[in-house]
């Protein structure tokens, strides 16, 4: 064990200047934020979409947030569930910030802070500041693939990935995978109405 | 009704001095004279010498209860079993104290503080292992969860992290209300953790109100769908051998259950605290035995006075029998010290027995004395009723001490005492009653006359009427009561003595089947780690072995899989162990207000609210936030005081919890790890069994399967077994002995044969009899009560001999029955009796079953005497000086 120890100092001592070239998690919570930004200033729940989307699949770790939400049921996944779950998790993430983000106020996100978790896991500390109130908003990164990815932000104290495990672990216990994705696309089309109308 | 043959009168009165070529009657008659010519000095003598002895027998007083220094162990098995304690003395001698509740977090608490307060008494205990109080158990508590409900706890714990979270972050309640107030406003759906935040503080506001100062439970809040079931936390203390105290244990229980008594804490009253293992079982057998005898003591004097008043009637007579008991009484138990030094738990019952075996030999004195005084001066009676009986007398208690000794050359330690303290016992009674009832009414006046025994003699009559019919009846049940008797068992448990409803059975009981200990375990003791596990694949394969544990397996069963759960977990629960901390004043004012906002909200969301139950927690809280509202300040205080500082010392063991590295051997605590693998690294190898061992046949089953693959095996089954052999073994050495040197007497008495079987007929059906009932009312023999069968013996050919001795002075059987043998023989054995019945009203085990068996035993020895023996020789005695047609016509 001394000696693998030795052996990680060593090569991160060499590999040390090339991180300071790497991507910086602030970078990926900015570029999301300036895409909140942006799809508050858009006029429909379709055009946000198109601009939280794609942010979505660049900042945030889908896959992680889809395995982690389901806990020990995701192993007895196929495959294929295992895919359009996640996909449909993607849908929800989308959704659910295009539908909340419709309206631009003058909203500012300023960043705070930024700490090292355990095992290449930072956090990076915000603020949402509107008109009437500020949010604290606390981004969860992992460094996965060259790169850092959001796996859970938390508002105000309240974990948005603890909720998926909490609501997801106990309907799938009660009713199985075709009761969570059930729910899942319900919520999506709630959040697709709440904003059409 | 019967009467008192005057022929046996007038037959003393012509020969009052006995004959010179007879030793001992000569004898007897000198000591007699000797006695009544210096009654005043004699009875001065006996006076001091009781005290003396009184005095002994209180000071020197010991018990002794270790079930195992009952029996001598010089074997194999043993050897084994005093190496393994050797190298592992944590198994020793331990106590158990068993602390159990519905809320784990409060059991672990007490037994932390109850860990803490026993450990301040180093003069009294030497080691104290208490894994609720180690911090290894807390940290690894989630490792050692079966993946599944670590699973479930941990979505809980994702139900509860938004609350959490705000307790975490902040010092004061504002951030916990905020949260509620939040949820309330949202229009988003209630979150899944929201009734534990609501009862959480409805349970914080409600103590608060009340004035109380118990701790709210974050976890106990959260983990309450376990209902019902209950959590053990065992502490396993050992004392400091303690020698030289009446009661070894004493010490170690009294403080421990005052330690227990002054348990201070909020929380007591929410669990259970017990006491059980080795040396409280011990204690408690030693304590019941104690009580016992005390308790059938007293009884049995109570029935020996109803058993003479109703037989004999006379006051003088009674204080005569009275005076000599309670002398021979405490003799015996002086003598007891001095000889063997200790009682056990079965040898203490030898002072009940002797209040109703002693005081038979001053009975048949004084009503012999009575008898005899009617045609005599006072001298004279006293003189020949001394050389007439005593003889007798001298052969009732020899024969009595055959009954206990009989024991004495066995391995049976325990039993072997009892014969050396009760041969000791009779002899003392004989010279007592020999003494004590000549000087006794050389100074008092003589005794009321006789009177008839309110005796029907319908049984009598059997015998007289139906002499042949009796007798073949009487073979005929020998033959049933033999087939019966076949199926007597022996209960082998080592606890079979205990009552089995005391406080440390029922807990021990109770750990046993919440598998919590397994009594039952078979231990090996294997080289080193490898020759463990070497053993264990070997041990695995036996249909008898249903589990074997190495020290490897106290390392969590699931651990790889668990740390990867733990793992992702740190994903969703991270957040609430490093908050963005909140450092604002919240004073009471703010409070007040949030407080109001709160019931605002709570009053909105209840109009709106469909599902029943979360109406009725919101309504709950509600309430208790309005009482708060209108409470004063310090009880706001109390309201946070009971919740946030509770809540993060939890946070704080949950955030050690969820993280913990993987675990090996070496990371175990020392004192766990000392009772698995020993300095020299020999390891234990524990056993358990694929069936319920309790039967005798599945336990040699199992251990026979056990011993064939590892030979140096110990634990509960190898000596419950191997102890039990010895017993079985000691009881027939015993029973033969008895039986062979009961003959021998009766040959040497009888001069005849057929007279002697005869006789023996009798305790040979009593002794079947008393097998037969064990069956049918599922009292099996045990270590207590195998002494009964050979007692038998001793017991009742005393009254075998008499009725020979007499049916062959009689002219016919009638004379026989009616004569005063009978009557005699009647009186002595019901205050043995009485005394013995007072036994069965124990509530030691051994005791009790002593009781009931003797019980049955002499009642069937009375009958079978009275009844069959009679029939038995007139149908069969040869050497009869009548024929028997003699005796069909009553001639």
């Amino acid at each position: 064990m001394k000696r693998t120890n030795i052996f990680s100092i060593v090569i991160w001592l060499i590999l040390a200047p090339q991180a300071v070239a790497d991507p910086e998690p602030t970078e990926v919570v900015n570029a999301f934020h300036d895409a909140l930004i942006r799809a508050m200033q858009a006029s429909s729940y379709e055009e946000r979409l198109a601009i939280v989307t794609p942010a979505i699949d660049a900042c945030f770790q889908v896959h992680t947030i889809s395995r982690i939400s389901l806990g020990r049921h995701w192993n007895t996944l196929s495959e294929d569930q295992q895919d359009s779950f996640r996909s449909q998790v993607a849908q929800l993430i989308a959704s659910t910030y295009s539908s909340r983000f419709n309206n631009y106020n003058g909203q500012v996100f300023d960043i705070t802070g930024v700490k090292d978790l355990k095992r290449q896991r930072r956090r990076v500390e915000s603020v949402l500041t509107t008109r009437s109130k500020t949010v604290s908003l606390d981004y969860r990164l992992q460094w996965s693939g060259g790169e850092w990815r959001i796996y859970d932000i938390v508002a105000n104290g309240v974990s948005d990935l603890s909720l998926k495990r909490s609501g997801y672990t106990a309907l799938f216990k009660s009713g199985g995978f075709d009761a969570v994705m059930a729910e899942i696309s319900r919520d999506i089309f709630d959040n697709q109405s709440d904003t059409a109308s | 009704m019967l009467s008192w043959p005057k022929s046996a009168v007038t037959s003393s009165i012509t020969n009052q001095t006995p004959p010179a070529n007879r030793m001992l009657e000569r004898a007897l008659a000198n000591w007699t004279a000797w006695v009544t010519r210096h009654a005043h000095a004699v009875l001065t003598l006996v006076l001091i010498t009781t005290l003396g002895a009184g005095w002994v027998a209180v000071t020197r007083f010991e018990m002794n209860s270790d079930t195992s220094q009952l029996v001598r162990q010089d074997t194999d098995w043993k050897r084994v079993h005093t190496a393994f304690l050797d190298t592992f003395p944590q198994y020793d001698r331990n106590t158990f104290i068993v602390v159990s509740g519905e809320q784990p977090g409060r059991v672990s608490r007490a037994a932390r503080q109850l860990t803490t307060n026993i450990r301040e008494h180093t003069d009294i205990f030497q080691s104290v292992y208490s894994p609720a109080a180690n911090t290894f158990v807390d940290t690894y508590a989630l490792l050692y969860l079966d993946p599944e409900a670590l699973n479930d706890r941990l979505s809980r714990l994702a139900d509860a992290q938004p609350f959490l979270t705000a307790i975490a972050e902040d010092n004061t309640l504002r951030s916990a209300l905020q949260l509620v107030i939040d949820a309330l406003e949202s229009d988003e759906p209630l979150p899944a953790g929201f009734v534990q935040i609501t009862s959480a503080l409805t349970i914080a506001a409600e103590k608060a109100l009340a004035g109380s100062e118990k701790p709210v439970s974050w976890y106990n809040e959260l983990f309450q769908g376990e209902e019902g079931k209950t959590f053990y936390q065992v502490i396993f203390v050992r004392g400091r051998p303690d020698f030289g105290e009446d009661l070894p244990t004493a010490r170690i229980i009294d403080t421990l259950h005052s330690i227990i008594s002054e348990l201070d804490d909020p929380l007591r009253e929410d669990v259970n605290i017990r006491l059980t293992g080795q040396v409280p079982l011990e204690h408690e057998e030693i304590v019941s035995a104690l009580d016992s005898a005390e308790f059938a003591g007293a009884l049995a004097l109570m029935i020996l006075i109803g058993v003479l008043v109703w037989g004999v009637r006379s006051a003088r007579i009674i204080a005569a029998t009275y005076l000599s008991m309670l002398v021979g009484l405490t003799w015996t138990a002086a003598f007891a010290m001095l000889t063997v030094g200790q009682f056990n738990t079965i040898s203490i019952i030898f002072l009940v027995m002797f209040i109703g075996l002693g005081v038979d030999f001053a009975v048949h004195l004084c009503l012999k004395y009575q008898e005899v005084r009617a045609g005599t001066d006072k001298i004279s009676a006293l003189v020949e009723t001394g050389w007439k009986l005593g003889p007798t007398i001298a052969l009732c208690g020899l024969t009595s001490a055959i009954g206990f000794l009989s024991f004495v050359p066995t391995e049976y330690i325990g039993l072997a005492e009892m014969g050396i303290i009760s041969g000791g016992g009779m002899a003392i009674a004989v010279l007592v009653s020999l003494t004590l009832i000549p000087a006794f009414f050389t100074v008092v006046s003589d005794p009321r006359g006789p009177v008839d025994l309110p005796f029907a003699d319908l049984m009598t009559n059997m015998a007289a009427d139906h002499s042949r019919a009796t007798a073949y009846v009487t073979l005929a049940l020998a033959a049933v009561l033999a087939a019966i008797a076949s199926q007597a068992s022996f209960d082998y448990s080592t606890l079979s003595l205990k009552d089995p409803e005391s406080d440390a059975m029922t807990t021990l009981r109770e750990l046993q089947d919440e598998d919590i200990i397994t009594d039952y375990a078979l231990t090996y003791m294997a080289p080193d780690l490898e020759a463990a596990a070497r053993t264990r694949d070997q041990l695995i394969g036996l249909a008898e072995v249903s589990e074997v544990r190495v020290p490897r397996d106290y390392l969590p069963e699931h651990q790889e899989e668990n740390l990867a759960i733990l793992e992702d977990a740190s994903y969703f629960l991270e957040s609430i162990f490093d908050p963005v901390e909140i450092n604002e004043d919240f004073p009471d004012p703010a409070f007040l207000k949030l407080l109001g906002r709160l019931e605002a909200n709570l009053g909105e969301a209840i109009r709106h609210q469909a599902d029943a139950g979360l109406e009725a927690s919101m309504q709950s809280l509600k309430t208790s936030i309005s009482a708060l509202r209108a409470a004063d300040e310090p009880t706001r205080n109390q309201f946070t005081s009971l919740i946030v500082p509770p809540l993060k010392a939890e946070i704080d063991w949950l955030g050690n919890a969820l993280f913990p590295e993987a675990l090996t051997l070496e990371d175990l605590p020392d004192e766990m790890m000392e009772r698995l693998i020993s300095e020299d690294g020999r390891a234990v190898v524990s056993i358990t069994p694929a069936e319920d061992v309790l039967p005798v046949e599945a336990m040699r089953r199992f251990t026979e399967a056990v011993i064939s693959v590892v030979p140096e095996v110990t634990g509960r089954p190898v000596l419950d077994l191997g102890i039990g052999d010895i017993v079985i073994k000691a009881f027939m050495t015993a029973i033969g002995l008895s039986v062979v040197s009961i003959f021998i007497v009766l040959m040497l008495t009888l001069h005849n044969l057929v007279d002697s079987i005869l006789v023996f007929i009798p305790l040979a059906m009593t002794a079947l009899l008393t097998l037969a009932v064990s069956v049918l009312i599922d009292l099996p023999l045990n270590m207590a009560n195998v002494v009964v069968i050979p007692l038998i013996f001793g017991l009742g050919v005393d009254n075998g001999i008499h009725i020979v001795k007499r049916f062959h002075q009689c002219a016919d059987v009638n004379e026989l029955v009616h004569c005063s043998t009978p009557k005699a023989v009647f009186l002595s054995n019901l205050t043995t009796l009485g005394t013995f019945c007072a036994l069965s009203f124990s509530t030691h085990q051994g005791i009790y079953s002593i009781g009931v068996l003797l019980t049955v035993a002499l009642t069937a020895l009375m009958f079978l005497t009275l009844v069959s023996l009679p029939a038995l020789l007139v149908t069969f005695s040869p050497s009869r000086g009548s024929t028997r047609a003699d005796v069909k016509s009553g001639s």
